[in-house]
């Protein structure tokens, strides 16, 4: 066994990329390619794993799909805080996106862009275009959890945190913390039935190929800034502000009634992290005329890597961004 | 093996040898159950529990060893029997090593002292000046800084109550993980289970069907939080007490967490002053360069 995982190479980012920004923990990347619409795409990936998945391997890649569609690809990577960050704040990513957003505006001369979101890059994204809602020309969501009165071990748990407690001792909510906590919301079948599965197929370079590719990017946890986190327990999961529209951004209050542009959402049927009632209501809720939802019978991340994601789900969706992208 | 140690995820690495070992004993229950066709609760099915379960509890584990730590705080009867110890072995080494030299300066022609052998000797004399006999001080508790004393009292009751609570989440857990056990065997003796695959897989269900009810339970749920408060309460409170016992110190060359804290925190703040007048900087100047226009 030994033997045949040591031979596993795992080299995610398929892609090529440039660093266009960086500004102490955050990094604005833009993707190599042919460009053949004009409006560009900005990937807001969550402040939580690493945004890589979106481009994990050549077979399950979004943004190598994207690229290839003619799509001006860029990407907002959050970093990996240190305790220096703790006292970051939900306002400074949006802070962010908005500089990103405003960079490439003027980089493409466009008035407006499409913004992608993934998972709690959605709640980002979400924020973001309430507050602007003249620089988003179309919101993609991916996973997004944005009602958080949901009903899923993980949503449970939240609720029955108390983030203040857990920060003031040990600042920033490390990834090794994170790791054990989504691994314990389904033990079972994360840390038993999965292994298990690995031990069924060794001889199976193409699984072993996937299951490491995996692995290596479920387990590269940044930590959430300890500042961050309180705001995104309490504001969100205890209280459920955004969907409410009681969320604010510096004073600036977050109105979803304020999303009039194209939406689309993707969700996955069995989500155990941002299940599909997470979503669910906020498409309700908005007044945008041009709303699309696209499902997939997955887990959260099964919507991003899985091959059969990829046949269906992703062609609908890139189809769907590339007729409104000129 | 440490190569792959080396290249894998911490936790992947840990989680492969874990289910390896899982599966040597549920192969051998496997066996037990495919002979007679039936099974009971065997031990091996703890140690099943020990290899998922042991991930998620070696951490509270290592907290529970912050006992030695909060013992060092209280330097009483067994640390002076310590020092006893301590003093009595360093005075028969003392004496076997003046024995030795006595008896080698007998036997031996006296050798030349080098410079080197000068400066020791000058070094220990120097060090000698801050020998002092001292007892360690029975009176701490009246020497510790003013908020220090209630952060080591809080701090060990939320240890008690972490302690007390780690008990009754490993026992939930153990018991839930016996009650799928139970029911798994009871399915089994109504029915006939022909291949380790489908046996393995039954199990599988049995375990995620206890647990996933179990996590979502109201009982659960509130000793989490109790567990967690607890630990964090704990930990909040054993560094405050340090922190404190540093800061007191004006000898102290460290500066504590929560000092560092206070220094990102403005900085932070600084740093969204400086944007927000950059941004109001470039709005002049664009509104500047307009009136020109």
């Amino acid at each position: 066994m030994i033997e045949k995982i040591r031979g596993v190479e795992v080299k995610p980012w398929s892609c090529d990329y440039e660093v266009v920004h960086e500004d102490w923990l955050f990094k604005l990347l833009h993707f190599k390619g042919e460009r053949k619409h004009r409006i560009p795409l900005l990937l807001v990936y969550a402040f939580i794993n690493r945004p890589y998945v979106l481009d994990l391997h050549e077979e399950v890649s979004v943004v190598r799909k994207l690229i290839a569609e003619g799509i001006d690809v860029w990407m907002i990577d959050w970093g990996y805080p240190k305790r220096a960050d703790k006292f970051f704040r939900i306002s400074d990513y949006i802070d962010y996106i908005d500089f990103c957003v405003e960079k490439i505006r003027k980089e493409r001369n466009v008035e407006a862009i499409t913004l992608h979101g993934y998972c709690l890059g959605s709640t980002l994204a979400v924020i973001y275009t309430s507050l602007y809602p003249e620089k988003v020309k179309n919101l993609v969501i991916q996973t997004p959890p944005i009602n958080f009165d949901t009903e899923n071990t993980l949503a449970l748990w939240a609720k029955h945190l108390n983030p203040r407690k857990i920060t003031r001792a040990v600042g920033n909510v490390s990834g090794e913390m994170l790791n054990i906590s989504f691994l314990l919301v389904d033990p079972v079948r994360l840390v038993f039935s999965k292994y298990q599965g690995l031990l069924d197929n060794l001889d199976d370079p193409k699984f072993l190929k996937e299951f490491f590719y995996m692995d290596f990017w479920i387990f590269d946890s940044p930590a959430i800034p300890g500042n961050v986190y309180d705001e995104f327990i309490e504001r969100w999961y205890h209280k459920n502000e955004l969907i409410k529209n009681e969320f604010d951004v510096n004073g600036r209050k977050v109105d979803l009634n304020r999303i009039t542009m194209p939406v689309l959402a993707l969700y996955a049927e069995r989500d155990h992290i941002t299940p599909p009632s997470s979503v669910i209501p906020f498409l309700e809720k908005i007044p945008s005329k041009d709303k699309k939802a696209l499902s997939v019978d997955k887990g959260h991340i099964g919507l991003t890597v899985s091959k059969s994601s990829h046949a269906k789900l992703w062609k609908e969706a890139i189809k769907w961004i590339v007729e409104r992208s000129d | 093996m440490i190569e792959v140690y080396r290249k894998l995820p911490k936790e992947s690495f840990e989680l492969i040898l874990r289910n390896l070992a899982a599966r040597e004993y549920l192969k051998r229950i496997w066996e037990q159950y495919s002979t007679i066709g039936k099974l009971d609760y065997l031990e091996d099915f703890d140690k099943i529990f020990e290899e998922l379960f042991r991930f998620f509890l070696r951490p509270f584990e290592l907290i529970i060893f912050n006992e030695s730590v909060i013992r060092s705080i209280f330097p009483l009867q067994n640390l002076i029997t310590t020092r006893d110890v301590v003093s009595a072995y360093t005075d028969f080494v003392e004496s076997l090593t003046s024995h030795m030299r006595l008896t080698l300066q007998l036997l031996s022609q006296p050798v030349p002292k080098t410079p080197f052998d000068r400066f020791i000797e000058d070094w220990l004399d120097f060090a000698k000046k801050f020998e002092f006999q001292t007892a360690f001080p029975q009176d701490l508790p009246f020497a510790l800084p003013a908020d220090a004393k209630n952060y080591l009292i809080d701090c060990m009751k939320h240890w008690g109550e972490f302690v007390s609570d780690y008990e009754k989440y490993r026992e939930m857990l153990r018991k839930a993980f016996r009650r799928s056990i139970e029911n798994f065997c009871d399915f089994l003796s109504r029915s006939n289970v022909k291949s380790f695959d489908e046996f393995k897989n039954l199990l599988q269900d049995f375990l995620a069907k206890e647990f996933d009810v179990l996590l979502k339970s109201e009982e659960y749920l509130d000793l989490q939080q109790r567990l967690f408060d607890a630990l964090f309460d704990h930990i909040y409170c054993l560094r405050r007490f340090f922190e404190l016992m540093l800061e007191n110190n004006p000898a102290s060359p460290f500066a504590t967490v929560s000092q560092l804290d206070e220094a990102y925190k403005r900085i932070m703040d600084l740093r969204r002053k400086i944007a927000e007048l950059e941004k109001r900087l470039e709005a002049l100047e664009v509104r500047l360069h307009d009136r020109k226009d």
